[in-house]
Order: C-alpha cells, then structure tokens, then sequence
C-alpha cells in the first residue's frame, strides 16, 4: 500500500446522446436518441397537460385516465394488451405528472413498431370500462389510507399542503383526494380525455440502438400519424405560496401530527423552492448538493455523522414547470427530536451567514458532471430525461449543455439561491409520538399545534 | 433473436488469495470498482446479531489514510458515487467514477482493507451504532408492515439456524458490540482471500492489473480463514406456520413464505419463472385473479430471495382491499400457486416471461454496476463469474413442464403464513 494518494489519469469525453427531430403531416413532434451498442429501444409518448392544469374538485382525474389507459383500446382489452405488449418483451404503461401524461415501454429495439401501434391505440381511443373505473378509485381510495399510515407520505404530504395556497394545484397530491376520486366518473374521465388530445403539441420520444431517419418513419407510418397538433391552452398556475403567517406569537409555527408510539420522529422542513425554467436552476442544484444532496452536505454531516440522530437527512428541490417545492427530510429517534430540529434548522440557514467554501462549490460541481454520465446508461433514462425536458417546454438538447452549465455556477449565484428561499416562508411538520416530543419542542421555543391521527372512514 | 455478445470477463489471482476480475465496457466514460466480501450475517455469532452490516458502516469511517467520513465525501469530490450493502451471505462495497480516477478507488479499498483498524475508535463505534439503530427504526419498527421479513425469517428457518435472524440485528446485540469484537470480525473476515474485486468500465485491463497489485499485493491473507457455518436445514417445514401480527396497518396484509432450493440448484431459473408468472406485472396470474376479477387485494407479489446453504426462500405477499373478506383472499392466493403446479402454464405464458426475461438482460447489460455486481456474486457464491454469460441461455432453456414441477414441488402446503391486522381503535 502506498501513501500518495493516486490522481486522476487522462479524461474521456462525455455526450449526450445528440436529439434529432422529426414530425407527422399532423403535427406530432418526434425525437430520436440514437445509443449505440445499446440493444434496447424505450418509446415515450406525451400529451403536454397535467395535475396542475385540474381543479380542486376535479383533482387526481389525468392520474387516474392514466391508470384507465392500459384497460384497453378498440382492439385489445386489458389481458389482450398486456399479452400483446410482453410477447413483444415490453411492460406498457401509462403515468401521470404535474404537467403531461406519458405512455411508454421499452423492449428489444427491433420490435419498436409494434409497441407504437399499442401505444396509438389505448391513446386515440382507451375503452375506459365502468368496471374497472370503479376499481381504479376504490384502489385510489385505499392508496391514501395506505399513504396516511406511512410517517414518512403523511410528513410530506402536510407540508405540501402547508407550502401552497390551498387553491393551487401543487397543495394536492396528484393522485387526487378523498372527495375529489369519489367524484370521478366515466363522463368525466372522456372530457378530460379529449381535453389531453387536444391540449397542445403531443411529443413521441424514442432511445436506443436504432438510426433516426429509420425510427421517424416508423412513427409516421404507425397509427400516431393520427395525432394532431391541438390548440394548447395554457395551464392555470399552479404554484401559488400559502399566505398563513409562519409564526404564532413570534414562535416558529410547528405542526405535529400525533402517531401514538412511533419510535421515531419523521421531520420534514419546506419552504416554495424554484421553477425548472429558473435562470437559477444549475445554481440551485449546486447549492443543494452542498446543503442536503452529497453524503458530506451540511445536513447529513451533522446530523448523522457527528450526533448520531438519524440513518440520514437530505434536502433539495423538486423542480417542475411552477415554482415546485424545496424540502429537507430526516427521521430521527424519538428522544432527541426537538435537539435535531433546532440543529437540522441551524445547518438549513447556514449558508445565509457562511456562504459556501471553495471545496464545496468544487466538489458540488464535480459530483453533478462526474454522475452525469451514470444517470444516462439506459435507454429508458434517456427517454426519460427528455421527456421530462419537452413537459416543462425546454429544448430537446438541454441536456448537452449539462456538465458545462454546472461548471460555470459562480459562489454568489449559490448565495443568491440561499437568499431567495431564506425570503419565502419557512413550514415545519412532525410526524411523531406528542405524548413524547410535545414538551420538549415547546421548550425549544417552537409554537406546536398538535393534530391527532386520522381516523380511518368505514369503506 | 440472435445470443447478445458475451462479457469478456478477464481472470486473475493475486499471491494473496484476492481474486481480480476485469471487464472492458466503453458504453460511458466511467469505471465501476466492486468487491465482495464472502462474509455476511450468517456469519455471526449468538448475542452479536445485527454485526456483519455494522461493520459495513465502520468501513466508511477512515483508515490509516483516509479520515472519518472522508471515504464517501472524496469519492463524491471527483464526481463518483458509493455504496455498500449488507446480507445474510455476503457483503458488498461498490464505487463508480470517471473513468480517470479508477486508481483513487482503488487506492482507498486496499487502505480500508490494509489499515481499517489504525484509525477504528470508541467515538466511531457509538456512532455508527447510533446511526444504525435508526437504520432499522426508519427502515423496519416504525414502517406499516415494516416488520415483516423479520418475522419471516424466523419463522421459515428453525431457531439457532445462521438464516434465522436479521441482517439488521437486535438492538440488545447492537449496544453489545465492541471494539474488541469490530477487531476480531475484521481480522477473521477482511482478508484478499475472502474478496472479489470486479472492476468494469472504460479502463485499461493493464493498468487495472499494476494497480492492484500495487495498492492490494502486500496486504496478508488469512491463512486460517474459518468455515463458513452449517446452513443445512433439517426437516421440512411441519406443514403450515401460522402467525397474525398486530400492527399500525391500515388495511391486513398476508404474507408467505415457502422454502426454496439454492442459489445453485438447477430448479430455480424454473422457480422465478413460475413467479413471473404469477406475480409479474398487470397481466399475471395473482394480479388477474386477485386486484382484478374477484378484487379482493390491492397488490399482490411472489418473488425469490435466493441463498446459499440450507434453503432459499420464496415470499409472496397481497394487501387485502378495504372490505374484502381476508380467508377469500388466502384462499385464493393459494388457489392459483396450487394451479400452476396441476396443470402448468399455457404456451403465451411461457413466451411472454421468455421475452420479458430477454429485455431485462438486454436492460441488465445495459449497466456496468449490476455487470460488476452480478460477476461479484456469482464468483463469491458459485465459484463462477462465467455464469453470468449463461443466464440468458438458462433461463430461456426452461420449459412448461420444468415450470409446473418446480410449482408443484416448492408451492405446496409447507409454508409460512403470516397475517398483519390493525390494532384496534383505543
């Protein structure tokens, strides 16, 4: 063994698999993502509209047209599909987000067209059968029990719901609420299906082995080719901050949801974070990774390595097209709850009063462009990055401009991400045994209000 | 389709005992470093359960050249990622890079495994041991059905057995360990002789070779390196195991167990298929039957968890839907593992799991970290990193028939049958 430490030998270059685009007579926009020596091909269509383009009551309804998608169309039903699409090697699926819903698959890139007339013809036409409407919701139903028993779903969900105003569609989960799945219903669920083929541009993504004059006239010559360009009405904002104060008689305002004999405390700390489309954004993936991303950020440094409080902390923001939010998340053992919470807040402010050093910003920096590369070994994640890109209306080679875009981030636009979230208002959430923490934390100086379990409604 | 090229696997051994292995992957511009150690929570003894994936942690704490907590920060710093993992039959460390700092990952595994023990003190110990106990607490006591392998475990393998307890341990074996124990495990176990090292990447096989022989070649070997313990397992389970366990659950959940062959019998390429077959996605068997037609389960799952000696186990599990009856859903669960093994799957079936199965080795090959890793384990538990280049053949070479006897045989009625129920309202 030696002492020296071993330097770096000779760098390899890096790129990202280059975008080349096409079209149908209609107006659907195709981009191909040649990997070569890559014998997988994952296809990714996007109808450009979302949960954040739905209405308190109608909430939750395009995650649950997604689910219905793979019920069927004109020529399969449900068992029929799923037949079809695994004796061509590919799991079909359908998802919704914040802003598009995705069909895709990935199978042996030889067998591309068969896969894109199945994804044609649970979109054009799905058959949405009552049966399984109703199956969906109830599933949907169960699902949030399932989330409300969960500390960690039921910590991040109250803080979502703390974070934004409730008329903004980022105050929900996208999978919809109690009352607004109950109301669900077939009528509904074909308006809102018109409404996503008429929504704006729709976007087919495909990467893999296959040459990109070959994969565009695939598209073109499948039943896609029926997919037309729509009006794209604009969605509604969706990421309007809560205007509760912050603070209850000068105290930190902490909500603390009572769940009798937890072993641990799930803490959650949020504030509004910042949009995908924000000129800051590289800056604030740096300045993430230096306060809750990397093994050696400022949170998981303390918290874990020094005292020993939890298995790990991390925080960071969750970009979308609106300002989505920024979090941090620990779970630390019941007895040194209020300790965690005041020690995780002092490291959440401290780039404010010490701003980030030179070994920080380098190695955040040198952590996103040195797993750039990781991120990008499949076809799915390449389809999948990109579609991520055309959802929030970004160009198709954002993803070149990566690596360079995240050396170039200068200290004081870090400093400027830190300011901008110590100016929007901070939210608390515990998930914990009150009987317990309660007391210590109102020692601490934070003005708990205590909200005991949900009761679970008869089904 | 025509066979996928093979991975061009490069063999050596050092005088040590380490066992090298290389691959040559130019996809990206990165290199993978990962070493197995054939050592893992079968190997502990009575009253330090829980001790194997705690020394995992300790790995990450320093060594002679390297500070505490330095490990995983500087292999961030050069734009790499880390990780370790503790199970019942070995533990696994492993590293990707830019493809130029290979040596640096190399440098700092031979200095954990050369010098772990000049930089091992109290205050390292009493945190990790802090750190770990909120391990399980996140990961298993304060989870909704969090408990469940736990009890699994203990129930499919008889008391005493070195499968019979966790990987995460006790909490009682936990505050026992010490210093003292952290130098005999490391001692006993953290040997090149007891390692794989698979390095996969953009690298030159060469360099890769002077490297390792540079950092690696003087550490000893364990000359006395014990026995692995006697996983042989008795008697068969005394037909059905039976357990209802109340917890913080909102809806019941069942799950079962069902002892299976091992890691290297020939019979489980055929059990995993029957499993896809059941429990593989929207269109199989359990899910049909179950979350669709009768709509009694939210979910339902069946897969292998395979080991060494003894008995490798199959778990299933479906979470009852809110206001279904629970004995429709045992029963039918049941039902359709007892079907598969009378009557077999049809002929789609069969080519739908051959064209999955060819897809997620496409997908698999697609990797470089579960190419190192798979090489790792199959050198570690089989004696055969090759292995990896005959998967796809053996899986593909499985038939119907194949399929319904290994049903028939492992499904039947030795099981475990565990039961989670919410408390009731106080």
């Amino acid at each position: 063994m030696s002492v020296t430490r071993p330097g770096p030998g000779a760098s390899r270059p890096y790129r990202f698999p280059r975008a080349i685009e096409g079209e149908t007579a209609n107006g659907l926009r195709i981009i191909v993502l040649p990997m070569p020596a890559r014998p997988l091909a994952s296809a990714q269509l996007i109808l450009p509209s979302g949960a954040s383009a739905e209405t308190r009551e109608g909430s939750g309804i395009t995650a649950a047209l997604a689910r219905l998608l793979t019920e069927g169309g004109e020529r399969h039903d449900a068992d029929g599909l799923v037949e079809a699409s695994e004796l061509l090697g590919a799991k079909i699926g359908a998802d919704a987000g914040w802003e598009s819903l995705v069909i895709g698959a990935t199978l042996p890139a030889g067998r591309l067209r068969g896969i894109l007339d199945l994804i044609a013809e649970i979109t054009v036409a799905p058959r949405l059968p009552e049966r399984e409407i109703e199956r969906v919701k109830a599933l949907r139903l169960a699902a949030i029990d399932q989330a409300q028993a969960s500390p960690r779903a039921r910590a991040s969900e109250a803080l979502i719901a703390a974070i934004y105003d409730d008329a903004a569609a980022y105050s929900r989960p996208a999978g919809g609420t109690r009352e607004s799945v109950a109301a669900i219903d077939r009528t509904a669920l074909l308006a809102r299906h018109q409404q996503l083929l008429a929504a704006g541009r729709p976007t087919i993504v495909i990467a893999g082995e296959i040459a990109p004059a070959a994969a565009i006239r695939t598209v073109q010559e499948s039943p896609l080719a029926a997919l037309t360009r729509g009006s794209g009405a604009a969605s509604q904002p969706a990421d309007a901050a809560s205007t509760v104060s912050s603070e209850r008689n000068g105290a930190p305002h902490l909500l603390l949801l009572d769940r009798p004999g937890s072993v641990q405390s799930e803490l959650r700390i949020g504030r509004l974070g910042r949009s995908r489309l924000d000129p800051l954004f590289y800056a604030a993936l740096v300045h993430a990774e230096i306060l809750g991303g990397l093994f050696g950020s400022r949170l998981n440094r303390v918290l874990r390595e020094e005292k020993g409080y939890t298995y790990g902390a991390a925080a960071g923001f969750e970009f979308r097209r609106g300002r989505g939010p920024f979090t941090a998340r620990t779970a630390v053992e019941s007895s040194v709850t209020a300790a965690a919470l005041v020690e995780a807040r002092t490291q959440l402010g401290s780039l404010a009063t010490a701003p980030a050093t030179e070994e920080e910003l380098a190695a955040a920096r040198q952590y996103l462009r040195g797993t750039f590369p990781l991120r990008f070994g499949t076809p799915s994640a390449v389809a999948s990055a990109v579609t991520a890109l055309v959802a929030n209306e970004l160009a198709a080679d954002e993803l070149d401009r990566f690596q360079t875009s995240v050396d170039a981030v200068p200290a004081n636009a870090v400093a400027q991400v830190a300011e901008g979230l110590e100016a929007e208002r901070e939210r608390i959430v515990i998930v914990g045994d009150a009987a317990t923490i309660e007391a210590p934390l109102r020692d601490a100086g934070f003005a708990v209000e205590v909200r005991s379990e949900p009761v679970k409604e008869d089904s | 389709m025509s066979a996928p090229q093979a991975i061009p696997l490069n063999e050596r051994r050092l005088a040590n005992g380490l066992r090298l292995i290389t691959v040559v992957d130019r996809t990206a511009p990165t290199a993978t470093v990962n070493l197995w150690y054939h050592v893992g929570s079968k190997n502990e003894r009575a009253g330090r359960t829980g001790f194997a994936h705690l020394f995992e942690h300790l790995m990450f704490q320093g060594s002679a050249h390297v500070s505490k907590a330095e490990h995983l920060s500087l292999i961030e710093s050069v734009g790499g990622s880390a990780n370790a993992t503790t199970w019942l039959d070995r533990t696994n460390y492993f590293a990707t890079v830019p493809a130029e700092w290979v040596e640096l990952i190399l440098w700092m595994e031979a200095d954990r495994l050369g010098t772990l023990l000049d930089a091992l003190d109290q205050a390292n110990l009493d945190n990790q041991r802090d750190v770990v106990k909120n391990e399980k607490r996140s990961s298993y006591d304060n989870q909704p059905y969090g408990t469940a392998y736990l009890e699994l475990l203990a129930l499919s393998y008889p008391k005493g057995h070195p499968y019979h307890h966790p990987t995460i341990g006790s909490m009682e074996d936990l505050d026992a360990a010490s210093l003292q124990d952290v130098r005999e495990f490391f001692a006993t176990w953290y040997a090149p002789n007891n390692a794989v090292l698979t390095v996969v990447g953009d690298i030159d096989e060469a360099e890769i070779v002077a490297a390792v022989e540079r950092h690696f070649g003087a550490i000893p070997p364990n000359p006395a390196l014990p026995a692995h313990p006697d996983l042989t397992i008795g008697a068969p389970l005394a037909g059905e195991i039976r357990k209802t366990v109340k917890d913080k659950v909102p809806d019941p959940r069942i799950h079962l167990a069902f002892r299976a062959p091992v890691l290297a019998h020939p019979d489980l390429p055929a059990l995993e298929i029957a499993c896809q077959i059941l429990a593989g996605g929207r269109g199989s068997r359990l899910t049909r039957r179950l979350v669709r037609q009768e709509q009694v389960a939210q979910d339902a799952g069946l897969s292998v968890l395979p080991f060494v000696g003894g008995a490798s186990l199959v778990v299933g599990s479906a979470t009852l839907r809110p206001g279904a009856d629970a004995a429709t859903l045992e029963r039918i669960f049941l039902e359709e593992l007892r079907g598969l093994g009378e009557r077999g799957p049809t002929t789609t079936e069969m080519e739908r799991a051959r064209a999955l199965i060819e897809s997620e080795e496409m997908a698999l090959r697609s990797d470089p970290e579960t190419i190192a890793d798979q090489i790792g384990m199959y050198a570690t538990l089989l004696n055969d990193p090759e292995r990896i280049n005959r998967d796809l053949e053996i899986y593909q070479a499985v038939d119907a028939a194949a399929v319904q006897r290994v049903a028939h045989e492992y499904l039947g009625d030795e099981r475990v049958i565990l039961w989670y129920e919410p408390v009731e309202a106080a």
